[in-house]
């Protein structure tokens, strides 16, 4: 079935309908999820809730406009609620873990693919003194590769900010890899 | 290895790593279990809305209520007035009896509910003719005066009375 005709089905409360999108776009609301949260259990638990808010809201979504770009908005919403609830709780750690990071770098094999675990531990790493704004920036900027147009559509931030923002974010990560790496 | 080397390393190497989703079959399900949760909760709340709330989309029904509801208001209303209008009558039957147990009465009144009583009538918010405004401690003492003289001596009172009256005549 086509996106469109997959959405309006799924507008209709096609319960099949519905079930399909859900294949199609779990991967890749798993996949932007995992790499905001760094934590499988976390992220699935954002997969579904977004799945939920998108069958609630699906009547007010606009079929003109891209599905991809109003559903990466109620993920990136999402993990932003919970980034933010997770730094109010902030567990004071001993020290960040940087052996992945150097593991990775004096690999000879570039080719080499990490798994979920990994992927976590390294992100967590680099983004662990990034502001949840900061990380969502870069997430979407450097691994997601959305434009700054793309990221204030899904984010709804100035471009202005992102700038700011994603230059934090960098400057973070380089000080981080100088000093640690 | 230069710094930015390092820093695109990590970045190419974390864009090639796509997370994998593991149990994509019982998140599915999971998923539509949810939104049937959701649906049939909010089928709950909409029929304890329609039994609670649907009768007033019955035209005749909103017209009574309203109906009844304007009368209870006036009906409320009107014993507020009732209410007020006969509370003043028995202040005013008060004076008048309180009056009368001064001149006459030579024995020895209560005091202190004599004056609380008075004090009560007298610092009211009336509207009265010729009225003064005093403060509330000249008043206490005048009424002190006035009960000591009436215990003490009584006929003097009398006098003031009567001297009141004539001058009174006069004008």
């Amino acid at each position: 079935m086509k996106n469109t005709q997959l959405i309006e089905s799924c507008r209709k409360g096609d319960e099949t309908a519905f079930r399909s999108l859900i294949r199609d776009y779990s991967d890749f609301a798993f996949r932007v999820a995992f790499r905001m949260m760094n934590d499988e259990e976390e992220s699935r638990d954002i997969v579904q809730e977004s799945f939920i808010a998108v069958w609630q809201k699906l009547g007010t979504f606009d079929p003109d406009r891209e599905f991809e770009a109003w559903f990466y908005r109620i993920i990136v919403n999402r993990c932003h609620d919970a980034l933010r609830r997770r730094n109010r709780v902030r567990v004071v750690s001993l020290g960040t873990n940087h052996q992945d990071a150097l593991k990775l770098l004096s690999d000879s094999d570039p080719s080499r693919k990490m798994d979920n675990r990994e992927i976590g531990r390294l992100i967590r790493s680099l983004t662990s003194r990034l502001s949840p704004k900061q990380k969502i920036v870069f997430v979407l900027s450097e691994l997601e590769g959305l434009s700054h147009e793309d990221i204030a559509d899904v984010t709804g931030m100035g471009r202005d900010s992102i700038k700011s923002n994603l230059n934090h974010a960098r400057r973070r990560i380089g000080a981080l890899i100088r000093n640690h790496i | 290895m230069k710094e930015k080397e390092k820093y695109s390393k990590l970045i190419d190497t974390l864009r090639r790593s796509t997370p994998e989703l593991q149990g994509k079959e019982g998140l599915e399900e999971a998923i539509m279990e949810s939104i049937r949760r959701v649906e049939r909760q909010r089928g709950i709340a909409s029929r304890a809305d329609r039994i609670l709330f649907s009768w007033v989309e019955v035209s005749w029904m909103r017209r009574t209520l309203s109906t009844a509801a304007a009368v209870i208001i006036g009906l409320f209303v009107f014993q507020q007035v009732s209410m007020n209008r006969r509370i003043n009558q028995l202040e005013e039957q008060v004076v008048t009896a309180v009056s009368a147990t001064n001149v006459t009465n030579a024995g020895e009144p209560a005091p202190g509910a004599m004056e609380r009583v008075l004090l009560n009538i007298l610092a009211r918010d009336r509207v009265i003719d010729d009225s003064i405004t005093v403060s509330r401690s000249d008043l206490e003492e005048l009424l002190r005066s006035y009960m000591e003289m009436s215990l003490e001596e009584p006929g003097q009172i009398r006098e003031i009375l009567q001297e009141s009256d004539r001058s009174d005549l006069n004008l």
